[in-house]
C-alpha cells in the first residue's frame, strides 16, 4: 500500500492511425512503459521535445485517451479507464490548465458562468452562496470581483490563465495537471502565473503534474522532474540531481540547447553538446535504445539492447547504457 | 560607409473603432549592415513583426505605413514599383517566418519550390537550378536531398521544413534575411540547429539578419545588436553586450529579471513586471510603461521620454563604442527613460514645445 497521491505504473498508451493517401494504417505508441509516483502537496515536472508523448500521459490521467496498458492508482485507487459518473467524480481530485486560454475558456461565457458551471457541478461539498465562492475564487487567482462579469474577449492571456485556474480551483482538486500552462504567455506575465501556482501549492497543498518544453521554467516549479524521449521517461530524479548532475545524454543535450541570456563575453561561448537529426517518428522507433541515432555516445549494444531505467551512484534513475559519473567526469 | 537598410521614422498605423489612428509601430530607427545580426525583441503586439512587414512593404490590410523611410543601399524602398518590388523580394532580401507549414506550399514539391525563385531572379536553367537546389538542401543539413526534391512538405518534420524555409530564403544569396521567430515552433535542440544555421549564413555569406523574438534568451545568444521595443517603439538599444550586461531601460531590467536562467540560483518567487502592456489603440500619455513601472516618478506620467543616449558613461563601454563605431557606424546605447537619462525629457520636452 502506497502512501503517494498518485502513482503510475508501466503505463502505455496506443494510437491507431488510419491508412491516408500514401501511408498505411498503424499502430503509433505514444507513451511506452511510464511509471512514476507523485507525493501530495510536490510538483513532478515533464519536460521532453514535441511528440515525446508527454501531453498524452496527462490526457490519459484525465480520462481524455484510454490506456492501453498499466495502471493508474489515485490515493490507492485504481482509476484506470474510468468512465461515465465514476470519471465525472474522479475529476474532481484532478484537475487540468491548458496552454491556449484562448481555446480552453467558452468565449460566450463570462468569467462568472463559467465559474458558476463548474462549482454547480461539484458532487461533494455542495455550495452554499455560489456567487460568494467565485468571489474568493477570484481572490485566490489575484483577479478583482469586477472580472466576474467580463467575457474571454475582453481578457488579457494572462487574466485568462488565471481564470482558467481558478476554474480548476473551483472543485478542491488535490492535483492539477499543467499542461504547458505558461508557454503561450509573455515573459513578463508569465512571471506572475507561476508565482500565483506556487503561491496556491504552499496555501492549499496541491500537487502539480507540470508538463513543459521550457527547462527553466521546470527547475523554477518542480521538486521532481521527468525526462521522456519518444514515449518513455529516460530520466527522473529529483530538480539538483537533473539540473545538476544530468546523467542521460539526451538530458545533457537538452540543458545545453537552452539559449542563455547571460552569455556577455560571446567569444568564450559555452561548448555546447550539438544533438544532430531530430526526433524520430514514434510510429517506427529505432531498435535497441531510442536515443540512439542521435546519442554522442552511442556503441554497438544501445543499437540492439534497449536500457532499462537503473538507478544511477548520484540518485537518480536513468535509462541509458552508460549513465555513470565517471562517465561525465571523462567526457568533461 | 552607408548601412545596408536604413529605416528612419518609420509609423505604421491602424484605424481604430472610434475613427482614430493608432501608431502601431510608431517613430522606430535603426540600421543593418551587412553581415551584422540585429534582433528585435519584445511581448506580444510590441510591433516588432509589424516592423519587419513594414520594411518589405508587407503590411497587413487595414495598417498603412503614414511615415518614415526605409532605404536598402541607399534607394528608397517605399517608392518600389509593384515590378521593382517583386524583384527585390526574393532576390535582394528574404524572410523566414515563424509557421514553416504555413509558408511551404502543400501541394507543391520542395524542389519545385526552390527552383522557383532560382529561376525566376537568377534566370538559371531548370538543369542548372535543379543542381543549385540540391546544393542548398545539402547546405541545411537535409540528407538525402537529391530524392528529397520530390517530397511534398507534408513529409517533412516541422524542423526540416523550417531549414527548406531557410535554404529557399537563401536561395538567391540575399543581402537581407529577416527572421521573424524562426524558431518558436520548434523543439529547443533543433532550434539551436537553426541557428547555428542562420549564424553561418550571416558569417559565410555577409548577409545582414534580422532576428525577431519574444525570447531574449535566443536573441542574445545570437544577436551582435538588440532593439528592444514596447508598445510600438524603440525603448532600448546597444549591443547585446549592453543590453544583457548593463541594462538600461527599467523594463529591459524587468525583462530580463522575469527570465529564469539555469545558471543561477533558483529565487523563490520570480521577479515580475505587475500589469500587462497598454492595449491596442490605448496608450497612456507620458511614457507607456509608466503603469508598470518600478521605478516610475510623476515627470514619467506627463512627458513622453524620447530615444537618448544612455548615461551609464563606463570608461570601458566608450572606448568599446568608439571601436564600434568606426565598424560599421553601430549607433551607442540609447535609451527612452528619463529615470534612467534625463536627456529624454528634457529633448521631448522640447519637442513639444516647437
Amino acid at each position: 500500500m502506497s502512501t503517494s497521491l498518485l502513482e503510475v505504473n508501466d503505463l502505455e498508451v496506443t494510437f491507431r492511425r488510419s491508412a491516408g493517401p500514401g501511408r498505411k494504417a498503424a499502430s503509433v505508441p505514444a507513451v511506452r512503459g511510464v511509471s512514476f509516483q507523485l507525493e501530495a502537496g510536490t510538483t513532478l515536472g515533464i519536460a521532453g521535445e514535441s511528440g515525446s508523448g508527454k501531453s498524452t500521459i496527462a490526457r490519459t490521467l484525465m480520462g481524455i485517451n484510454t490506456p492501453s496498458g498499466g495502471s493508474m492508482n489515485l490515493n490507492g485507487e485504481d482509476v484506470t479507464g474510468l468512465k461515465g459518473r465514476r470519471l465525472a467524480e474522479y475529476r474532481q481530485t484532478m484537475q487540468m490548465i491548458f496552454q491556449d486560454p484562448y481555446d480552453s475558456l467558452d468565449p460566450r461565457m463570462t468569467v462568472s458562468q463559467t465559474l458558476l458551471e463548474a462549482i454547480k457541478l461539484r458532487k461533494t461539498n455542495k455550495p452554499v452562496s455560489p456567487m460568494a465562492e467565485v468571489h474568493e475564487l477570484l481572490d485566490k487567482v489575484g483577479l478583482s470581483r469586477s472580472f466576474a462579469s467580463r467575457k474571454p474577449r475582453e481578457l488579457s492571456g494572462g487574466q485568462r490563465q488565471r481564470v482558467s485556474i481558478a476554474r480548476a480551483l473551483s472543485v478542491d482538486p488535490r492535483l492539477i495537471l499543467c499542461d504547458e500552462a505558461v508557454s503561450a504567455l509573455d515573459v513578463s506575465v508569465r512571471a506572475q502565473v507561476l508565482n500565483l501556482l506556487k503561491d496556491l501549492q504552499e496555501e492549499l497543498g496541491l500537487a502539480y503534474l507540470f508538463i513543459s518544453h521550457d527547462l527553466s521554467t521546470l527547475r523554477f516549479m518542480a521538486d521532481y522532474v521527468g525526462i521522456m524521449y519518444l514515449g518513455k521517461i529516460v530520466e527522473l530524479g529529483t530538480r539538483d540531481e537533473i539540473f545538476d548532475r544530468p546523467q542521460h545524454p539526451y538530458t545533457r543535450a537538452l540543458l545545453s540547447a537552452v539559449p542563455e541570456p547571460l552569455v556577455i563575453d560571446r567569444t568564450v561561448r559555452l561548448p555546447r553538446v550539438r544533438l544532430t537529426g531530430e526526433p524520430p517518428s514514434s510510429t517506427n522507433p529505432p531498435s535497441g535504445c531510442s536515443f540512439h541515432p542521435r546519442c554522442p555516445l552511442a556503441q554497438d549494444v544501445c543499437r540492439t539492447v534497449s536500457p532499462a531505467a537503473r538507478p544511477t551512484a548520484s540518485g537518480q534513475v536513468a535509462a541509458c547504457h552508460f549513465a555513470d559519473p565517471e562517465l561525465v567526469v571523462a567526457e568533461a | 560607409m552607408t548601412a545596408l537598410l536604413e529605416v528612419s521614422d518609420l509609423v505604421v498605423d491602424f484605424p481604430t473603432s472610434s475613427d482614430g489612428v493608432f501608431h502601431a509601430v510608431d517613430r522606430v530607427s535603426f540600421t543593418v549592415s551587412a553581415g551584422e545580426r540585429v534582433g528585435i525583441v519584445g511581448e506580444s503586439g510590441s510591433g516588432k513583426s509589424l516592423t519587419s512587414q513594414a520594411l518589405m512593404r508587407l503590411v497587413p490590410s487595414p495598417g498603412t505605413v503614414s511615415q518614415g523611410t526605409v532605404l536598402f543601399e541607399g534607394e528608397d524602398v517605399m517608392s518600389f514599383s509593384p515590378k521593382k518590388l517583386q524583384t527585390w523580394r526574393g532576390s535582394q532580401t528574404a524572410m523566414v517566418f515563424q509557421d514553416p507549414m504555413s509558408s511551404l506550399n502543400p501541394l507543391m514539391r520542395i524542389g519545385r519550390q526552390i527552383t522557383e525563385s532560382l529561376q525566376v531572379h537568377l534566370g538559371l536553367s531548370k538543369a542548372e537550378s535543379r543542381t543549385r537546389a540540391i546544393e542548398l538542401l545539402q547546405k541545411v543539413g537535409i540528407p538525402d536531398a537529391e530524392s528529397r526534391l520530390s517530397d511534398f512538405p507534408g513529409a517533412f518534420s516541422g524542423g526540416m521544413r523550417q531549414r527548406v524555409c531557410i535554404a529557399i530564403a537563401t536561395a538567391c544569396s540575399p543581402k537581407l534575411l529577416i527572421a521573424d521567430e524562426p524558431t518558436t515552433a520548434l523543439d529547443v535542440t533543433v532550434q539551436a540547429q537553426v541557428l547555428d544555421l542562420l549564424d553561418n549564413m550571416a558569417s559565410e555569406l555577409n548577409t545582414g539578419v534580422i532576428l525577431i523574438s519574444h525570447d531574449l534568451g535566443v536573441i542574445s545568444s545570437f544577436c551582435d545588436r538588440i532593439l528592444v521595443m514596447y508598445a510600438g517603439r524603440i525603448v532600448e538599444q546597444g549591443t547585446a553586450e549592453q543590453i544583457v550586461g548593463d541594462p538600461q531601460h527599467p523594463y529591459t531590467k524587468a525583462l530580463l529579471a522575469s527570465i529564469l536562467k539555469l545558471g543561477e540560483p533558483i529565487p523563490r518567487r520570480l521577479r515580475s513586471i505587475s500589469g500587462a502592456p497598454p492595449t491596442a489603440g490605448h496608450r497612456p500619455a507620458g511614457c507607456s510603461f509608466a503603469a508598470r513601472c518600478a521605478s516610475v516618478i510623476d515627470t514619467c506620467l506627463t512627458i513622453d521620454p524620447a530615444l537618448v543616449p544612455a548615461e551609464n558613461t563606463r570608461s570601458t563601454n566608450t572606448t568599446a563604442m568608439s571601436a564600434t563605431t568606426t565598424f560599421a557606424g553601430t549607433p551607442e546605447q540609447l535609451v527612452a527613460c528619463g529615470v534612467a537619462a534625463p536627456a529624454a525629457f528634457a529633448i521631448s520636452e522640447g519637442a513639444t514645445a516647437a
